[in-house]
């Protein structure tokens, strides 16, 4: 096990490398130039010319994609050309934002997935099997600012259940200590703001849970249908073991690795669907951040939020084939 | 040719269709399907009104509920919303469709070439596409979209971009499959080549396979656009009807004309559900086949 | 202020005009619009829902209207507008100031017993440091700092600015090398806001190469009622109220300025008590807001115009007839109608009816359809081929529904003969792109950064470095000296003279304005004495909250 997870880490190496060089090429391959976005539209030819080559662009792409990886080891991400701050403190200020969101997106929504896969396929073919994949395409099919509207609305305006926006009430009170809302509440030692914390975090993680529950559902159907027919299976039930004894302990617990496989690569849709989600509910997470910078063409902030993206979609891949691997032996040589 | 050189695919082929008849609900779902293509194709011979332009009075009966004239009302514009409706089943499908289709084409190259090349090659490509994968692809959208300019053929190719990976995996896996099996050995050993085994055998064998993906994709690829329309980037001309293009209108005035947002959802839903059903449909019968 | 960039420079004031504008007393904010009933009560948090986060908190270095509101409440120019107004200057941080004869040479009388938040004195040193600091900015910063420029003609020695004295420590004069007699209002910009000279230097505010300077992230220092408190990146900025002010203190403990750019989702927020307020109301969503009992309508009436733009060297628009059928073809008052409803009013002129020497007796150009279209047959071109530009990720008083707006302007375009292709662009590339040739005919609009006639036509249409502006390629000898003389006119010919330019413009057509524009803000009925103002400097220390 150890060897297959140093491995893994080796491996992490040249990914990151081809990961930093693909930002790096998206971002040179939009119009436009990074000089003439800081210094706006009336500068002069001069004060662009010397820009320029104060940030390095008119060195030969190999050479500025050197300068930029060495800045990346030593942590310096650039500057913002809009707000003029430090990328990296930009980043960092968003991102616990955007993870506290998905991962509450992911905990609501995988279990859901499970529970109404494994539904259908116990009654697979049936009335109910249908209706609960039906329940799933529609839940992947209402374009996310659609669905993030209509549940603000219905349940914060009309009734009143919930919070419309943001991650905290703002009272003022709040003690800023790793950016985690929730974290926070708790490391300050306070039930009141956690509970704050959560009950603002449920409609935008709901809102961002659809997808991941109906792609969740859809696998975790397939996959127990699949186990339920293996040989082992039907041995097992054929010694006369109790169905929900074999239920739980050949066919759940066999179907799990490719269900662990399709977490991993929802977070992909999940920073996706985090983007709009975010903008609806005040969320200010690391996809708005991205977004802005597209639309203002800030290219160093897009370069490095892209990579931050890519790297934490990268890592939790890594995570979720070494947490495989532990679940099913067979994988360890796999790969 | 031989006998033994006929693709065990083709045979199988006709099979197929046979056995995704025999699921009523990828039978409902096709009978959706073609609906929806017979409404795409024929949609100007239907609409009752313009899609595009307004009705006399123009902005002055804009929101006007509905009437026996106009069973849907009008929409901000004073457009008949049925028409639009309508009409927008075609450019929606075309829209969803050729993004599938960028994605399939490219897919299914990288793929098969990484797949029956095998070695450094495979193992290069593939990476790249898992790094593909890695960027959100709404994201991957939103930059493409950015560095080209907005229209619609920039939409099209930078949603169809983001499905190239699953794509490109599916073919690959399919590929080497394959390539283990009797007929390929043989067609080599006759002295075909790399390059016409591909393009004679592996990719036209592995078509079902990415007719089903393709089914399965086109409501995720469509819904992407309507979340480029939503962040400013969609196609450039909101006066054709697209139901994506409509939704993101119709948010401005969710409050006060909700009927606005509710059709086009419903034609959505409607047209994920039927493309999955029968998708989903297709490809049990080709597993169980 | 969405076309700041495109603001001449160095365009000088030529002649001086003898000015006695000595100010009146102090005039106290306390013109409360929502609810008189009551006594105010101290106290309470306010949280207002913004469209976007600040771009810094540097006054000197920013322009756009989110950074204004906030910078308005820990800053304070000189002077300032009255609250509401937009051309009424009334004393700030000075009390009063004094021309020389050919207003070249001001001097500023200092308010006495103000510290800055820091607890350093505000003094005729600090004043003049603000102003050698804005003067001398390195080149990095002049872009960002554009507005010194246009009010002064440039940076360093290039600019009018001579030199600023210190007379005594509560008197400071102001040396120009040409008159600007309309000095003080340009003074209540709020990039003229002055702040503490020891944390300007303490946190590296003018260094370029860190950029991020932690004066304009994390110790923005000012004199103004509120202190800045934090600032969550990506989330909100929060003020505690200053108990040391000079004046009356804020009401308010402390205010949450709060980031949702999706305006659907800021009236849910406020309309569900998640905020006090939320800037810029959908047009469309004024009447559910007035219809709730549960919440307030504030509207901050118009200082801009929107319209449609040409390039007027580039056929088929530099026929003027073309120009003009644009003119007769657009359904003005159904726009307005459907798009602002009570937020909008129809418009011919460039500047508002409530902006000084807006001439009243041009009128709107009908809307005519069949004259749209016999001018175009005159012109030889009855069915001229346009590309037709519109910004998609924006929202504006004069725009607040741009692709919605954009539909219907072309399908008036097309009633007449035009065929239009839309094309679309994302609003930082549209306004940078919209000075290339490529935009022929495009929707555009003017907010002002105070109301006066000057600033909407010599911003629009003055010449820089004697070139028309590109983005309208508007070339008229006729105009430049009507504008020239309007700037410098003595009192009692300016309403004439500002009359002659807007009938030029008027007749010249190089965009046709079709709507004055209000952004409006909803607020739970706790809040009280919020004052809206069209130029956004808004100031909040009058706002409090019942209950």
């Amino acid at each position: 096990m150890t060897a297959y997870v140093a491995r893994r880490l080796l491996l992490l190496v040249p990914t990151l490398l081809a990961l930093t060089v693909l930002a790096f090429l998206f971002v040179r391959a939009l119009p436009g130039d990074a000089a003439v976005a800081i210094l706006g539209p009336n500068a002069s030819a001069e004060s662009i010319e010397r820009l320029r080559e104060t940030l390095g662009l008119n060195l030969p792409l190999p050479q500025q994609y050197g300068e930029y990886l060495a800045g990346l080891l030593s942590g310096d991400l650039g500057t913002s050309a809009v707000s003029q701050r430090p990328i990296a403190g930009e980043i960092g200020a968003r991102l616990p934002a955007t993870i506290e969101l998905s991962v509450a997106a992911l905990l609501i929504g995988v279990p859901l997935g499970i529970a109404l896969g494994r539904f259908s396929a116990r009654r697979a073919g049936s009335a109910a099997d249908a209706t609960s994949t039906v329940v799933a395409v529609v839940a992947v099919s209402v374009p996310v600012f659609v669905l993030g509207l209509t549940l603000q609305y219905v349940f914060a305006v009309l009734l009143n259940w919930f919070p419309a926006i943001g991650r905290v009430t703002n009272s003022g009170a709040e003690e800023r200590i790793t950016g985690f809302v929730l974290l926070d509440a708790i490391l300050s030692g306070r039930p009141d703001l956690l509970l704050d914390g959560l009950h603002h975090l449920v409609l935008p993680a709901v809102t961002l849970a659809a997808v991941p529950m109906a792609v969740t559902a859809r696998i975790a159907r397939a996959a127990y249908l699949a186990e339920s027919r293996r040989p082992h299976v039907r041995i097992a039930l054929a010694k006369g073991l109790a169905p929900a004894k074999v239920r739980r302990d050949h066919i759940a617990h066999n179907s799990w690795p490719p269900l662990v496989v399709v977490i991993g690569l929802q977070l992909g849709a999940l920073l996706s669907g985090g983007i709009i989600t975010e903008n609806i509910f005040g969320w200010g997470g690391l996809g708005s951040l991205v977004v802005s910078s597209i639309r203002t063409r800030d290219y160093l902030v897009i370069q490095s939020g892209l990579l931050v993206l890519a790297l934490i979609y990268v890592l939790v891949n890594m995570a979720v084939d070494v947490v495989n691997a532990r679940i099913d032996p067979r994988l360890r040589s796999a790969r | 040719m031989t006998p033994e050189l006929i693709s065990p695919a083709v045979a199988r082929r006709t099979g197929v269709l046979h056995t995704a008849l025999r699921t009523p609900g990828a039978v409902v779902g096709g009978a959706v399907v073609v609906l929806l293509l017979l409404v795409a194709v024929a949609g100007p011979l239907l609409v009752p009104h313009s899609p595009t332009e307004p009705v006399p009075g123009g902005l002055a009966a804009a929101f006007a509920p509905p009437s026996l004239d106009h069973p849907l009302g009008l929409d901000g514009q004073g457009r008949d919303v049925l028409s639009r409706m309508i009409a927008g089943t075609r450019l929606t499908l075309a829209v969803g469709i050729s993004a599938v289709l960028v994605g399939a084409l490219i897919g299914t190259l990288v793929g098969a070439v990484a797949g029956s090349v095998g070695g450094v090659v495979d193992n290069a490509t593939m990476r790249v596409v898992d790094l593909l994968l890695a960027f959100p692809s709404l994201l991957l959208a939103l930059g493409i979209v950015a560095a080209f300019g907005q229209g619609r053929t920039q939409v099209v190719i930078a949603v169809g971009v983001t499905t190239v990976p699953v794509f490109a995996r599916l073919v690959r896996s399919e590929v080497q499959r394959q390539t283990g099996l009797d007929y390929v050995s043989a067609a080599r050993m006759y002295g075909s080549g790399r390059g016409r085994i591909l393009l004679r055998h592996l990719i036209p064998n592995s078509a079902h396979l990415i007719v089903v993906q393709a089914t399965l994709m086109l409501s995720t690829t469509v819904i992407e656009v309507a979340a480029l329309g939503y962040l400013g980037l969609g196609p450039a001309d909101p006066r054709e009807a697209e139901w994506g293009s409509m939704l993101t209108e119709a948010t401005l005035t969710m409050r006060t004309e909700p009927q606005l947002l509710v059709w086009p959802s419903i034609a959505l839903v409607i047209t994920a559900v039927a493309f999955n059903v029968l998708g989903d449909g297709l490809r049990h019968a080709v597993e169980e086949d | 202020m969405q076309d700041r960039k495109s603001r001449p420079r160095g365009r000088l004031l030529v002649v001086a005009a003898v000015l006695s504008l000595a100010l009146s007393a102090c005039a106290s904010a306390d013109s409360n619009s929502q609810s008189q009933s009551s006594e105010p009560v101290d106290g309470g948090v306010f949280r207002l829902a913004t469209v976007a986060e600040p771009a810094g908190l540097d006054p000197a270095l920013v322009f756009d209207g989110d950074s204004y509101r906030i910078n308005a409440q820990i800053y304070e120019t000189l002077v300032t507008l009255a609250p509401g107004t937009t051309s009424e200057v009334v004393p700030a941080l000075a009390t009063s100031y004094t021309p020389n004869e050919d207003a070249t040479e001001w001097t500023f009388q200092l308010r006495e017993g103000v510290t800055f938040h820091d607890g350093t004195p505000f003094d005729a040193a600090a004043v003049k440091f603000n102003f050698d600091r804005w003067k001398n900015f390195p080149e990095a910063l002049q872009s960002r700092a554009e507005l010194y420029g246009t009010v002064f003609g440039g940076f360093g020695d290039a600019g009018i600015l001579e030199s600023v004295d210190v007379v005594d420590e509560r008197t400071v004069g102001l040396r120009l090398s040409a008159p600007r007699p309309d000095l003080p209002i340009t003074l209540t910009l709020p990039v003229f806001s002055i702040a503490s000279p020891a944390a300007l230097q303490e946190y590296g505010a003018d260094e370029v190469d860190a950029a991020s300077s932690e004066f304009a992230n994390e110790h923005p220092v000012g004199t103004g009622p509120f202190v800045f408190d934090s600032w969550t990146h990506g989330d909100r900025v929060e003020l505690v109220r200053n108990e040391d002010y000079w004046d009356e203190p804020a009401h308010l403990d402390r205010i949450v300025f709060k980031a949702i750019s999706d305006a659907a989702a800021r009236l849910n927020a406020v309309q569900a008590g998640d905020v006090d307020g939320a800037d810029m109301i959908n047009p469309r969503d004024v009447e559910a807001v007035t219809a709730n009992s549960s919440l307030q309508l504030a509207l901050r009436g118009s200082c801009n115009s929107g319209f449609v733009a040409f390039k007027s060297d580039q056929e088929p628009f530099d026929d003027p007839r073309v120009r003009q059928a644009v003119s007769h073809a657009i359904n003005k008052e159904a726009i307005v109608d459907r798009f602002f409803g009570e937020t909008g009013e129809p418009a011919w002129l460039l500047m508002p009816e409530s902006i000084p020497f807006h001439d009243d007796s041009l009128e709107n150009p009908e809307y005519d359809p069949d004259l749209a279209r016999e001018l175009l047959a005159e012109a030889g071109e009855p069915n001229p081929v346009v590309d037709f530009w519109y910004p998609t990720d924006v929202t504006r008083p004069w725009l607040p529904d741009s692709q919605g707006i954009f539909q219907a302007i072309a399908a008036d375009l097309e009633a007449v003969g035009f065929q239009v292709t839309p094309r679309s662009a994302t609003w930082t590339a549209y306004l940078q792109d919209s000075k290339t040739p490529a935009y022929g005919l495009f929707l555009l609009g003017w907010s002002c950064d105070y109301g006066a006639a000057d600033n909407f036509y010599g911003g629009a249409f003055g010449y820089i470095d004697s070139a028309p502006n590109p983005r309208y390629q508007y070339t008229s000898d006729e105009f430049v000296a009507a504008l020239e003389t309007a700037q410098v006119a003595p009192e009692d010919q300016r309403e004439a003279a500002w009359a002659q330019v807007q009938r030029i413009v008027y007749d010249d057509l190089p965009v046709v304005p079709f709507v004055h524009g209000s952004s409006s803000l909803a607020f739970s009925t706790r809040v009280h004495g919020y004052e809206p103002n069209p130029v956004l400097v808004e100031h909040l220390d009058d706002v409090w909250l019942s209950d």
